[in-house]
């Protein structure tokens, strides 16, 4: 109901605040209320329910007459050719919803990937070198549970990947929006921007702080393993809670991208698909490249530098391909 | 499924025709016209708001407030006589228009 709350507020924004026009608005409103109990009591779900009301609510131009505001209505923009498919309304919210469930349960995913390695580090500093069977039973457990973790993470992966790719035609093809949807969409997004700067923020702060406890390890507890151990696990496990920030903040925000279609998502931009397939190379060569070094080095603490460096070279070589597509 | 441009005659007409049966208020005529009509007509809410807005300014149907329901009071409108009359014309305009259409209405 806040959803149809929200969209008539939006439709009315921008429109002069006579009696008139507030009597039409609340009249609007009862209409509307009264048919979403309605279509709830028949059963429908709230999103039917939302779709059903705000697909049959009609436009401001009616209305302009009747209220004087014919100048306020914005006349509907035309696009290039009419075969652009417009969404639904009940479309949106349905791919905002899947997008915000989706982006939970990637991040936890990758919390999951990095934190796998938490457990092994313990076991394997409590027990200590040597060949004694507690020394190896814990390499063992270790191994088996940070398998374990990194199995089901990839299974979050793939199987929400397979269930988000039924929406990947909003990245690929063009579409359009009406206006009151695409309003409701830029108002939502306004709304979620500061969220999203806390979040960015915050997930930065704690990947900078998770650097602390191995200084403090370091500095009372000098060269001991297990204090050590407990440092690094810590680190791992305060960058995976930052990095869970950034990805489940940054998908939504992307959504709204999508929606919009801004940034990447520009009409034009649909074509760079040749730098997709580049990029899916690159990074797949950047994993392989830093699961070898980090195994062989065995320096985790160490390795993990390759990102933010490959992250950077990347940006390069996004640019310049850009630069060369762009004839 | 029936355009509301096409309709738009007879918004009033609809609307009058279910008020002289009972006051009745926004929700309810737009769900009792979507009943009557069997589905083949489903009048949008900005619609059914200026037809109402319309016909209370020509004095065809006048606007009182009902009993509470939610702890809000709901809007009712009710036919006057002018209104009944204005119906009256009206559905002597529609069996006129019925008439000289067919007319040029046949098969091919």
């Amino acid at each position: 109901m806040d959803i149809i709350r929200t969209y008539l507020d939006n439709m009315f924004m921008n429109l002069p605040k006579t009696d008139e026009v507030e009597k039409a608005k609340k009249a609007l409103l009862e209409m509307m209320e009264d048919k979403y109990h309605e279509q709830k009591e028949a059963g429908k779900t709230e999103n039917e329910a939302v779709g059903i009301v705000i697909s049959e609510f009609g436009n401001l131009e009616e209305l302009a007459e009747e209220l004087g505001i014919a100048s306020y209505i914005r006349p509907e923009e035309h696009r290039e050719s009419g075969n652009y498919r417009q969404l639904s309304f009940e479309e949106v919210r349905t791919y905002m919803e899947e997008n915000m469930k989706f982006g939970a349960k990637i991040g936890i995913g990758v919390m999951l990937c990095i934190c796998s390695m938490i457990v092994w580090i313990l076991l394997e500093s409590i027990a200590g070198n040597g060949d004694g069977i507690l020394s190896n039973s814990a390499t063992g457990i270790g191994l088996i549970v940070m398998l374990l973790m990194i199995a089901s993470a990839v299974g979050l992966f793939i199987y929400n990947g397979m269930k988000q790719s039924s929406f990947e035609y909003l990245k690929k093809e063009p579409f359009c929006l009406d206006y009151s949807t695409e309003t409701y969409v830029r108002e939502d997004k306004k709304s979620f921007q500061p969220v999203f700067t806390v979040c960015i923020t915050l997930g930065v702060i704690l990947c900078i702080l998770s650097l602390v406890p191995i200084f403090i390890s370091e500095m009372i507890f000098a060269e001991s393993v297990i204090p050590g151990a407990v440092a690094v696990s810590l680190m791992f496990f305060l960058v995976s809670i930052g990095v869970f920030l950034f990805i489940f903040s940054g998908v939504r925000y992307s959504s709204y991208q999508v929606l919009l279609q801004e940034g990447e998502y520009q009409p034009k931009k649909k074509k760079y698909k040749s730098l997709e397939a580049i990029s899916s190379v690159y990074w797949s060569i950047m994993v392989c490249v830093y699961l070898f070094w980090s195994f062989s080095s065995g320096n985790w603490g160490f390795t993990w530098v390759i990102w933010p460096i490959a992250g950077i070279f990347y940006g390069v070589i996004e640019s310049i391909i850009k630069a060369i597509m762009k004839d | 499924m029936i355009s509301s441009d096409v309709i738009r005659g007879y918004n009033d007409t609809m609307i009058l025709y279910l008020l002289l049966e009972k006051p009745s208020y926004g929700y309810e005529v737009s769900k009792q016209i979507r009943e009557l009509s069997q589905e083949k007509y489903i009048i949008k809410e900005t619609t059914l708001y200026s037809a109402f807005n319309r016909l209370e300014k020509n004095g065809c149907i006048e606007s009182f407030f009902g009993d509470e329901t939610n702890g809000k009071r709901r809007t009712y409108y009710r036919i006057t006589d002018p209104g009944v009359e204005y119906y009256r014309d009206k559905c002597k305009e529609w069996r006129l228009i019925q008439e000289v259409v067919e007319k040029f209405i046949r098969s091919v």
